[in-house]
């Protein structure tokens, strides 16, 4: 039988995009999660603005990575009891090209449309317009990484007794070279630098996880399929 | 010889004798580079006595990152060879690694407060210290949290074969970032900087400590394998 690759891409996009449709709760839990920390910060810091100045965008990038940890480690874990999985590993496409499209439907379908958030919350916390253009940059460019390695973590994981426990120990050590970069480029426009060196780095450490990451997603899947 | 050792029943007939005479050797080392360091060497010019907390805390921080180096060894000879000696390795290191780098991170605080007036700075050595001490941590509780024990292998292999990108930064963060911590003094392209009478505590130390860690090793391996003889009895026994 012939593939027609076209075709088993369609489907596999219109396959994620309905699941996370029927999910829309996930997405609403982040919200109120997102909104909740930055609440809470302005209580507990103070309200005078020259503290939160300091902090503001710190609290903006909290507030989205906190929001999307708890998602983060669940790529996998209903396709895994549903059976998906070892559908997806008998098929014709390799496993690693299925895991790379998965994330990247993640990451459009759930990750991107928290940017429309980043403005709104900056401005209730008077962040500056330049700024705020440039997080939404580091933001979009950065989650695609943090999806990748929200990737390696689930799949790392599939078939535990206790999910919640161990991946934001697994995801936080290996996520600190996107916030390093992704700060690096915020300080730079505070100070008038050019931004753009720590820009590429960031681009070129998203870049080596999406080359490493289904590669290692996929083995592991293999190992979680094969107990 | 890896080929020979790697039967369980050979490795504990090849450890029997020579078992004891380590825990000796660790014990012997340790003391003598004890009355060494902390009795028999000079003080440092800027630090006075607390120089002394380096000949411990220098041990722990080599020992910590040079064992999370042998549980990747261990951990790419299980992926490769599947052999499941290799697996019991590396679990019996990960706790010892844990308990050296907590103390590394210990001990340096002790020594930070009165030197450089904190007990804590998010500087680049400090920093990847501390991220070292998560990867064991996530290394432990992934290999344990499986239902099966034995399922939780091969993830936290590949997990610890991925910290391994920790190790350089750990080591040439003094070199490539501006740190609070001193740049390093024994390992170095034109030799070690260090006074030769710190150097000797120091060496006896260091080799008090390998043979310490081998012991202690030796013991946690012996425990695994008894634990999976008697896990097995009890399949058979159904």
């Amino acid at each position: 039988m012939k593939i027609n690759f076209k075709n088993i891409l369609i489907a596999l996009i219109e396959k994620e995009f309905k699941s996370y449709l029927r999910s829309i709760n996930n997405f609403m839990n982040m919200i109120v999660f997102m909104i909740a920390i930055i609440l809470l910060f302005p209580l507990t810091v103070g309200p005078s603005e020259e503290k939160l100045t300091l902090v503001s965008n710190a609290i903006v990038w909290i507030a989205l990575i906190v929001s999307i940890i708890p998602t983060l480690d669940k790529i996998y874990i209903s396709d895994f009891k549903n059976g998906w999985l070892e559908q997806y590993y008998y098929s014709p496409l390799l496993l690693e090209i299925i895991i790379l499209i998965k994330c990247f439907v993640f990451w459009f379908f759930l990750i991107i449309p928290l940017t429309i958030f980043i403005p709104i919350f900056s401005i209730l916390l008077n962040i500056p317009f330049l700024i705020i253009f440039w997080n939404i940059i580091i933001f979009a460019i950065g989650s695609l990484g943090f999806c990748l390695i929200g990737s390696i973590c689930s799949s790392l994981t599939l078939g535990t007794k206790s999910n919640n426990l161990i991946s934001p120990l697994l995801i936080l050590p290996l996520a600190i070279p996107i916030f390093i970069f992704g700060n690096g480029v915020i300080e730079a426009v505070k100070s008038n630098y050019d931004p753009l060196p720590n820009l590429y780095l960031l681009i070129t450490v998203c870049l080596i996880l999406l080359i490493i990451s289904p590669l290692i997603s996929a083995y592991s899947i293999k190992i979680a399929l094969t107990k | 010889m890896i080929n020979y050792l790697a039967n369980p029943n050979r490795f504990l007939n090849f450890i029997k004798p020579i078992e004891f005479s380590i825990g000796v050797f660790s014990f012997l080392f340790i003391f003598i580079g004890l009355y060494l360091s902390l009795i028999n060497s000079p003080e440092d010019y800027q630090q006075g006595d607390t120089v002394r907390i380096m000949y411990i805390h220098v041990p722990f921080a080599w020992f910590a990152s040079f064992l999370y180096f042998s549980i990747s060894i261990a951990s790419i000879f299980f992926l490769i060879w599947k052999h499941p000696f290799a697996d019991i390795i590396a679990r019996s290191i990960a706790p010892l690694g844990l308990i050296f780098s907590i103390l590394t991170i210990l001990t340096g605080s002790l020594w930070g407060k009165p030197m450089w007036g904190t007990w804590w700075v998010w500087d680049a050595r400090l920093t990847s210290m501390l991220i070292l001490c998560i990867f064991y941590f996530a290394y432990i509780g992934i290999s344990n949290a499986f239902p099966r024990k034995i399922d939780g292998s091969k993830p936290a292999a590949i997990l610890a074969i991925v910290g391994m990108v920790n190790l350089p930064i750990i080591k040439f963060s003094v070199d490539w970032w501006n740190t609070l911590h001193q740049p390093a003094s024994i390992i170095r392209f034109d030799g070690p900087s260090i006074n030769q009478e710190m150097l000797l505590p120091l060496i006896i130390m260091l080799l008090g400590f390998l043979f310490m860690s081998i012991f202690i090793i030796l013991i946690n391996i012996k425990t695994n394998l008894i634990y999976k003889k008697y896990q097995s009895e009890i399949l058979k026994l159904g």
